[in-house]
């Protein structure tokens, strides 16, 4: 499949754009990470692909078809989205929460089936034994694991995370990207997800795409997108990259100094 | 869990919900018996006997006119009305609380019963109604429901402007219930006495005195405006988990919610029209809801109303076994139902019960 992104923009006010000029190309299946500092606009960009969010100029695509003209309905059965966290009011049980990715699809006949589904993701999620406990009670990464189990059972061609692994430690971090790694490969789905560690994004995405202020800064493979030259501009830190078994490294000496005007200002 | 095959995990879910139809069940059937119990209870001094026999007549030869008017005009009407106004405002309070993600959303607090009740003031008081040339009964349903859109409008637009905390949220409601409440105030300051009557005995929460024919729009009402607003459970349960979310999956958040805060405004009116403003059961019946069947709007919605109905028709026998003369039994409501609610809340542990 092909996601391509022409001349986008996205402002809440008329004065300071939060994206612009942003042009891309994907085409899958792969593995993408999105990095960028805080306020760069990644989420935005994400929201702009699956429509939460109405860009205020140019065209998203995706295998030729101009979003814009779809239902999100129909959106939502190509399009998956992960959230970095959960915020339900009255938690569903596990189940009803990953069901609830079933939407696009449903009919009221279709319960049998779309369990089936659902049953079948949770196993491969390794998460079957919580299916019928409430939400709210999971840890950290059982809701992370739970949100993308929902993203997936939308059955997407594009399944787009906003930082899965935030709230996760290392060893869950790890675990979370290995396994969008091979869920890209095996279910054949291009998976775009906002990253915050660049080393773990090194390690695994198969294509990078930098922001930096509100537009792509550098886009390519892990090797030629985290070059110190690039980290000091977008990151403003001080690194070194090294080779890692063919994979970027980034070891972080210093952060540029920084006035206090220029901090609030990010 | 561990090792279940896919058809055992597909029974397990199903066998779990047919307990939270359990719950439905049990309350309607408890609903349905205070219903019969109900009746023998009242102002009126006729035995238990009278009561029965006004019954089984009333079909056939009536052969006492005074038990068979006491029954069948103001005991059944009564009691029908407790059922009615019980679903209708405890349904209404799920679909808000869901739709504005705060479990303290109601159709009292939010100020939306005390829109509709103003509507009933201004046809009461000055004969003015939204479309003219009804009969009084409709005029004072549609009024109670064109006025209680004013307030949920407040909401709606409260609520959609960034990212408003749900403590605002209901300061803002209950702002909004302060400013019609006064608005009807004032009407009644304005108002000659025998209006001011009229609209003190329509409006004081009370489930007495009700018409046959406004039974009959009351339950007509609250039916179509349930039934429409369970059609959206599924689209409710994605409107709960959060805008973002909601849109992912492919639901339109802003018609799902123009849509139920109007059938909310609609079921609402339906009853205060005729009973007055009656708090507490939007507000407790649903929350209650929740901790037996947990937040799935297709459960939830029917279990809300099912409780609703059973708790204000126990609350209206209480208020009526208790004192003959009548309390409303929105006072008896709150006076039982609080202290239970509290204690509810205190010993629940975050799991549903059920």
């Amino acid at each position: 499949m092909e996601l391509k992104i022409e001349d986008l923009e996205f402002s809440y006010t008329a004065e300071t754009p939060v994206l612009k000029d942003i042009n891309l190309c994907l085409t899958g299946p792969k593995f993408v990470s999105i990095l960028g500092p805080n306020g760069v606009g990644k989420s935005t960009l994400i929201h702009c692909i699956n429509k939460i969010l109405e860009p205020t100029k140019g065209k998203v695509y995706i295998d030729g078809v101009d979003v814009s003209t779809i239902t999100i309905k129909e959106l939502a059965k190509i399009v998956g989205y992960v959230p970095y966290s959960a915020n339900d009011t009255f938690p569903l049980s596990v189940v009803d929460t990953v069901l609830m990715g079933r939407h696009p699809y449903s009919s009221w006949k279709s319960l049998d089936d779309d369990l089936k589904i659902v049953y079948r993701t949770l196993r491969m999620l390794g998460i079957t034994h919580l299916a019928m406990r409430p939400f709210n009670e999971l840890s950290a990464g059982q809701h992370q694991k739970v949100m993308l189990a929902r993203g997936l059972v939308q059955e997407p061609k594009i399944l787009l995370l906003d930082e899965p692994t935030s709230n996760l430690d290392i060893r869950h971090q790890i675990a979370v990207t290995k396994m969008l790694k091979k869920l890209s490969e095996e279910q054949e789905i291009l998976v775009i997800m906002i990253s915050h560690d660049i080393n773990i994004a090194a390690k695994y995405a198969d294509e990078i795409i930098m922001l930096y202020g509100g537009s792509i800064y550098a886009t390519g493979t892990p090797s030629e997108v985290i070059t110190p030259e690039n980290l000091q501009v977008v990151y403003e830190v001080e690194a070194r990259v090294e080779d890692d078994h063919g994979r970027p490294h980034v070891l972080l000496d210093d952060a540029v100094s920084m006035d206090e005007e220029e901090y609030f200002e990010d | 869990m561990r090792g279940l095959s896919e058809n055992e995990f597909v029974t397990d879910y199903r066998r779990g919900n047919h307990k939270k139809l359990l719950f439905v069940f049990v309350c309607s059937v408890i609903a349905v018996i205070t219903f019969f119990v109900s009746l023998f209870f009242g102002p009126s001094e006729i035995t238990a006997q009278q009561c029965i026999d006004a019954l089984m007549n009333h079909y056939g030869t009536i052969t006492d006119p005074l038990a068979d008017m006491v029954v069948w005009d103001i005991r059944i009407p009564e009691a029908c009305m407790a059922l009615i106004t019980g679903v209708a405002l405890a349904a209404g309070g799920a679909v808000m609380q869901t739709t504005l993600r705060n479990p303290l959303a109601d159709p009292y607090i939010m100020g939306v019963s005390s829109g509709a009740y103003l509507g009933v003031a201004v046809f009461m008081a000055f004969g003015i109604c939204i479309i003219p040339g009804l009969t009084q009964s409709y005029s004072i349903v549609i009024n109670a429901f064109v006025v209680s859109l004013v307030p949920m409008t407040v909401i709606l637009i409260a609520s959609s402007k960034g990212k408003i905390s749900s403590g605002k949220l209901i300061l803002i409601g209950i702002a909004v219930m302060y400013v019609f409440s006064a608005t009807t105030a004032l009407i009644k300051v304005l108002a000659d006495e025998e209006t001011l009557a009229e609209i003190y005995q329509w409006g004081v929460g009370s489930l007495s005195g009700q018409e046959w024919d406004e039974i009959g729009i009351a339950l007509v009402v609250t039916i179509i405006g349930t039934f429409f607003l369970a059609l959206q459970a599924r689209n409710l349960d994605a409107v709960n988990g959060g805008p973002n979310i909601a849109k992912a999956v492919g639901v339109n958040v802003k018609f799902v919610t123009l849509y139920s805060m109007t059938m909310v405004s609609l079921v609402t009116a339906g009853v205060v029209a005729f009973t007055g403003t009656i708090g507490f059961v939007g507000l407790v019946a649903p929350n209650i809801a929740r901790m037996f069947v947990g937040n799935k709007m297709k459960y939830l919605i029917p279990a809300s109303a099912a409780f609703g109905a059973m708790f204000l028709i126990i609350a209206d026998t209480i208020a009526k076994v208790v004192t003959p003369t009548g309390i409303p039994c929105g006072v008896i409501a709150s006076v039982v139902g609080g202290p239970i609610f509290v204690m509810i809340i205190i010993r629940q542990r975050k799991k549903a019960l059920l």
